[in-house]
């Protein structure tokens, strides 16, 4: 059985034009436990409304919310709210929101911040939280201290640990990181990513990456999955995804990223992904497709297996 | 665009559409009231007791009766100008007639009927005035007769009467009628009430017939007054004729020791509470809001000075201030709306200042500044226009405790006295003891008109509070999808 | 190096904020700390560094945003701290920065034609209709086509790309001869990035600009730009040709931040990547001698902790600050 597998999950969004497709038959299987799958997309393309749909955080404005999230058997989707908050949220599946390092209260003592956190879970006493949230934070990298001092004392690298901090505290098999190192320096970046390969080889922890950036992802992840507008692209295991990708879309994304070494100039992806609201019958990609051809308008592309657990949607390689 | 968004996003919270309605009503009121009444209602008519001379004194509203058991008599008066008979020019046919008929449905008589007569014109010999009382028993009772005043020596025709004074007579005290109520007793068949009894209040009689020997019946239904002026000259006139049948409950809202009518007074206020609100509120803002901007964008000397000023006028107790220079300039509705504003800049201005000094140091203007953009134009373009939604929902914040502190003030006998406002109006009611004495409907409505108007402010401002705080807005995802 | 050629030019430029710490005293943070530099016409340098490094500081200075404590910015040849009146409106005009946020760098107020209007009525060019003209040709230019449409437009109808297009479209309205780009794609989407580093690339070649490009992605730069000068807490660290400094990296942190760069291979996910232990330190209190020296592997002790080395020429144009001198073990 599949560690996660998420079928056919749907996300629209009530606009004054009409539904706005942010997650639309979404299905994936994510088989192993202890790996990490990486989502990349643009902004606009759905990632950010895909995890708050996998950890049921749905905003107000939502009109339709429907398929089904296999965990341990079972259906997240027909859960209770209460059942998902005692049994789920925390406890086997955590978050970490993109900015979560500067949704900490300028006042407030960090280590009270991460204690609240673990107070609201089950009624333990505020010295062992305490004593919970300074060896939380050692897991992280830091030193004991960081739970007595502010915010503002802290350097971005360390705000943004204190939230990993939180995710793992009621030891979780699953962790949701939503552009963990957006806005961070290269070299920060660096030491967050290294943080989350040692809790993923330590711990075993199951990841799933949220990001813009597929270099990012190829530094953890073990299987990618490549959406764009709010369609998946491609999915398969990270050799093939970024040594040997199928789909257009991957491809075109990869050649966009600028290489340290090697004189190939970075190539670009002209135009945006396209309008949710009212989206082009056929490929989500066509307007921006180099390979376009004529089915890829008319009809959506098949999901194909193009190699082993390599699978693409793309006209192209239909038979 | 932002004046849109506004709109939208009040229509759009039910705080918001509530605000919505009842601002519009109190315009709609308003703007009735501005174009009805006379400019200077306050000393031509509130303040002129001849104006209320002939209403009952602190009379409950007359919809009172509706919670009681007694049905009270409705106070009533009644003018007219056309004759329903007038000289036709012939020899004989030289009689004025004004009718004046009006419906008496009460378990109590009225308490008096009396009638006044003005302008009249004659030139040879002085007209007779007659005055008959028809009642729906078919009686007629004659309550005056006298002739107008004759030529005074040296006075030349037309002569001219009443034409400043009104002939005013209280009809339930004049001997005529006295005269009438015995005759017609006199030919009944059943004991009466002795004369001592009814001649001391006279309208019991006139209104009821005997319901036995000790006291009179109401008789209800349409009475008929009929005023007869009997001329010499067909060139002669007669131009108005009022009568008032007291009563004990009066309109819709009732009147005050004085007479005056309360719904009048009140409809008065509504424009002048909205023009002391929205008025101080506008320069505050002004004042506020341009203090804030040159105090945070200039900083330096400019800044300090502002900010100094503002801390010290924050500082200091309004209400006491506020008396104090009001005894020392006199009670002016400018004059307090001025002092507001001068001790309410001060939030304002600090609050602007605070988002003047993001601004300035965020990359929108610093672009503004590598352009080579004059100062003026990065304040009106760059930085004025975010804080705009936020100073107009200040705007709106602000404009119920300025009408709040002119109440106030004119509760404690500040107020302008060439204008009513409900302040005067509680304040006047208050001195009179109105509500040891019971006149609720003197102290309740102006209190809740003051609470109404405020409370119309205050949802408006709710209804803009997403526009000013945007993380307040329902539709949140828009965030993510950046 | 041909001094006429010479755009922009810093000579020892140090420029630091007054901090309050406690009642009396304050504390000189020191953003940029003697640094000189030379930017020609037509070329692009690259001001490389994290956070904290003074990058930022440094292109407002060269703006004459900010005025050094000590040093001059020299513009074609002259002095700009003593351009007055008209001379800076002059230079305004042609000198023009590109911000990082385009969210935040311009008015959402405005509609595009106002905002890309705007550098023209300041400067009083033109005419309506000549306005007009010019506006829909630079909209055309920074690739918002059709530009009438585009012209019509509000910020928030944007992408954060075409927002960028709108703030460079903004900056080179004028005609400007330098520009600084303030990590003009960091807040864009990786695959829409090089899409407007090509376009600042077509600018510069079609109208000989000079940019100084700050930026902490090293591949972008190794590829955008002329030199790669390396910053680290205020002074220079490293500087030289773009392919030189990253293919050859001298100084200890240079190689770090390389060495912090991701590139998309999946062996990545086995290892962890090696980095520079340590946060930066605050430019509040600058470490004596070199600033990288705590947190530096190879340090000698004595030299580094006493004096500050100096940039030496170790090859044609590649200067490093390090009293190795580039005799790193290769890594």
């Amino acid at each position: 059985m599949a560690f996660m597998e998420i079928k056919d999950l749907h996300l629209y969004y009530e606009t004054t034009r009409g539904p706005l497709r942010a997650v639309e038959g979404f299905s994936l299987s994510f088989q192993e436990e202890g790996k990490t799958l990486g989502i990349i997309g643009e902004s606009g393309s759905g990632k950010t409304s895909l995890s708050l749909a996998i950890m049921r955080s749905i905003p107000g404005n939502v009109s339709t919310y429907q398929g089904s999230i296999l965990f341990e058997g079972r259906d997240l989707m027909r859960l209770s709210a209460a059942e998902f908050r005692k049994d789920i949220r925390w406890k086997k599946i955590s978050m970490v929101f993109q900015g979560a390092m500067n949704s900490f209260n300028p006042v407030i003592q960090v280590g009270r911040q991460v204690v609240e956190r673990l107070l609201s879970g089950d009624g333990i006493s505020p010295r062992k939280a305490g004593r919970e949230a300074e060896s939380l934070l050692e897991t992280v990298g830091l030193s004991r201290d960081v739970a007595y001092r502010y915010p503002h004392e802290l350097s971005g690298g360390m705000k943004q640990r204190a939230p990993i901090a939180m995710a793992l505290y009621l030891k979780p098999r699953l962790i949701v990181l939503d552009e963990p190192t957006s806005a961070l320096d290269v070299s920060i970046q660096a030491q967050i990513m290294n943080l989350l390969k040692q809790l993923k080889w330590n711990l075993g922890i199951s990841m799933i990456l949220i990001t813009h950036d597929i270099a990012l992802a190829s530094d953890i992840c073990d299987y990618i999955a490549v959406i764009h507008g709010a369609k998946l692209m491609e999915y398969g295991p990270a050799e093939n995804i970024l040594i040997n990708p199928q789909g257009p879309y991957t491809q075109k994304l990869l050649a966009s990223i600028p290489r340290l070494h090697g004189d190939t100039r970075p190539q670009f992806l002209s135009g945006a992904p396209c309008d949710l609201v009212s989206p082009p019958p056929g490929c989500r990609f066509q307007s921006r497709c180099p390979s376009v051809f004529e089915p890829c308008r008319e009809k959506e592309p098949p999901w194909l297996e193009v190699a082993p657990a390599h699978w693409t949607g793309c006209w192209l390689y239909a038979k | 665009m932002e004046r849109h968004r506004l709109l939208s996003e009040l229509k759009k919270s039910g705080p918001g559409k509530v605000g919505v309605v009842l601002f519009a009503l109190l315009i709609t009121v308003s703007i009735y009231v501005v174009f009805t009444y006379p400019p200077d209602f306050g000393p031509i008519r509130w303040s002129n007791p001849a104006v209320w001379a002939d209403n009952p004194k602190a009379a409950p509203p007359a919809w009172i009766h509706l919670f009681s058991d007694t049905r009270p008599a409705e106070h009533q008066v009644f003018e007219t100008t056309s004759p329903v008979h007038a000289p036709s020019g012939e020899t004989h046919d030289l009689e004025y007639v004004f009718q004046i008929p009006f419906t008496h449905q009460a378990d109590e008589p009225p308490t008096f009927l009396s009638f006044a007569l003005a302008r009249a014109v004659y030139h040879l010999r002085p007209p007779v005035v007659t005055v008959l009382l028809e009642r729906p028993d078919g009686e007629e009772f004659t309550l005056y007769r006298e002739i107008l005043r004759g030529p005074r020596p040296g006075e030349s025709p037309p002569y001219q009467r009443h034409f400043t004074e009104p002939l005013r007579v209280l009809l339930s005290a004049e001997r005529r009628a006295v005269e009438a109520v015995a005759g017609f007793l006199k030919g009944l068949e059943d004991p009466v009430p002795p004369q001592e009894q009814w001649q001391r209040n006279l309208t019991a009689a006139l209104f009821g017939s005997p319901a036995s020997p000790e006291a009179f019946g109401v008789l209800s239904g349409d009475y008929n007054l009929v005023v007869r002026v009997m001329v010499n000259d067909p060139a002669d006139s007669v131009e108005k004729v009022r009568a008032v049948v007291g009563g004990s409950v009066f309109g819709a809202l009732g009147t005050d020791i004085l007479g005056r009518d309360l719904a009048e007074g009140l409809l008065f206020g509504l424009p002048v509470a909205l023009l002391i609100g929205l008025t101080a509120s506008l320069i505050n803002t002004l004042v506020g809001t341009s203090l804030g901007l040159v105090s945070g964008y200039l900083g330096g000397v400019a800044d300090v000075i502002i900010q100094r000023a503002a801390d010290i006028v924050s500082n200091i107790p309004l209400l006491p201030l506020l008396i104090f220079m009001v005894f020392i300039l006199g009670p002016n509705l400018w004059i307090i709306i001025l002092i507001l504003v001068a001790f309410s800049w001060p939030g304002l201005t600090i609050m602007v200042r605070t988002m003047v000094l993001q601004l300035r140091s965020g990359s929108e203007v610093e672009a503004a500044q590598a352009l080579g953009a004059s100062r003026t134009r990065i304040i009106f373009r760059h930085i004025f226009p975010h804080t705009a939604p936020f100073v107009f929902a200040q705007l709106v914040f602000f404009t119920p405790s300025a009408i709040l502190a002119e109440a106030g003030l004119s509760f404690l006998g500040l107020g302008d006295p060439s204008i009513p406002t409900w302040g005067q109006i509680l304040e006047h009611g208050f001195r009179t003891g109105a509500v040891f004495l019971g006149y609720w409907w003197w102290v309740i409505p102006p209190g809740l008109l003051i609470v109404l108007t405020a409370i119309t402010f205050m949802f408006l401002a709710l209804g803009m509070e997403p526009v000013v705080n945007p993380r307040l807005r329902r539709a949140r995802s828009w965030r993510l999808w950046r | 190096m041909n001094s006429e050629n010479v755009l922009v030019k810093g000579e020892s430029l140090k420029v630091y904020f007054f901090v309050r710490r406690g009642f009396f005293r304050s504390t000189a943070v020191k953003a940029v700390d003697g640094i000189s530099f030379q930017l020609r016409r037509g070329e692009t340098i690259a001001l490389v560094g994290e956070s904290g490094s003074g990058k930022t500081t440094l292109g407002r200075a060269t703006l004459g945003l900010i005025k050094p404590v000590e040093g001059t910015v020299c513009f074609e040849g002259e002095d700009i701290s003593t351009f007055m009146d008209h001379r800076i409106k002059e230079f305004r005009r042609k000198a023009q920065p590109i911000f990082q946020d385009p969210y935040s760098s311009i008015n959402p107020y405005m509609t595009v034609f106002q905002l890309v209007e705007e550098p023209l009525i300041i400067h009083k060019r033109g005419d309506r209709k000549e306005r007009e003209k010019l506006v829909i040709q630079t909209l055309e230019q920074v690739k918002l086509i059709p530009a009438a449409e585009f012209a019509t437009k509000y910020p928030h109808t944007l992408s954060g790309g075409q927002r960028q297009r709108v703030c460079i479209g903004r900056a080179i309205v004028l005609e400007p001869e330098y520009i600084v780009a303030d990590e003009p794609v960091s807040m864009i989407d990786a695959s829409s990035r090089a899409e407007i580093l090509y376009l600042l690339r077509e600018l510069q070649e079609r109208r000989n600009l000079s940019f100084l490009y700050i930026t902490h992605d090293l591949a972008s730069a190794r590829h955008f730009s002329d030199r790669i000068a390396v910053m680290y807490l205020g002074t220079q660290v490293e500087t030289g040709p773009s392919r030189e400094v990253i293919e050859h990296p001298l100084h200890p942190y240079t190689r770090r931040l390389l060495q912090a760069v991701p590139e998309p291979d999946p062996r990545n996910r086995f290892h962890l990547r090696p980095v520079i232990p340590g946060d930066p330190p605050s430019a509040m209190d600058v470490p004596q001698g070199c600033p990288f020296q705590p947190r530096c592997p190879e340090s000698l002790v004595d030299e580094c902790t006493m004096i500050r080395p100096p940039l030496n020429e170790i090859s044609k144009g590649h200067h490093v600050a390090c009293y190795l001198q580039g005799k790193l073990p290769e890594s």
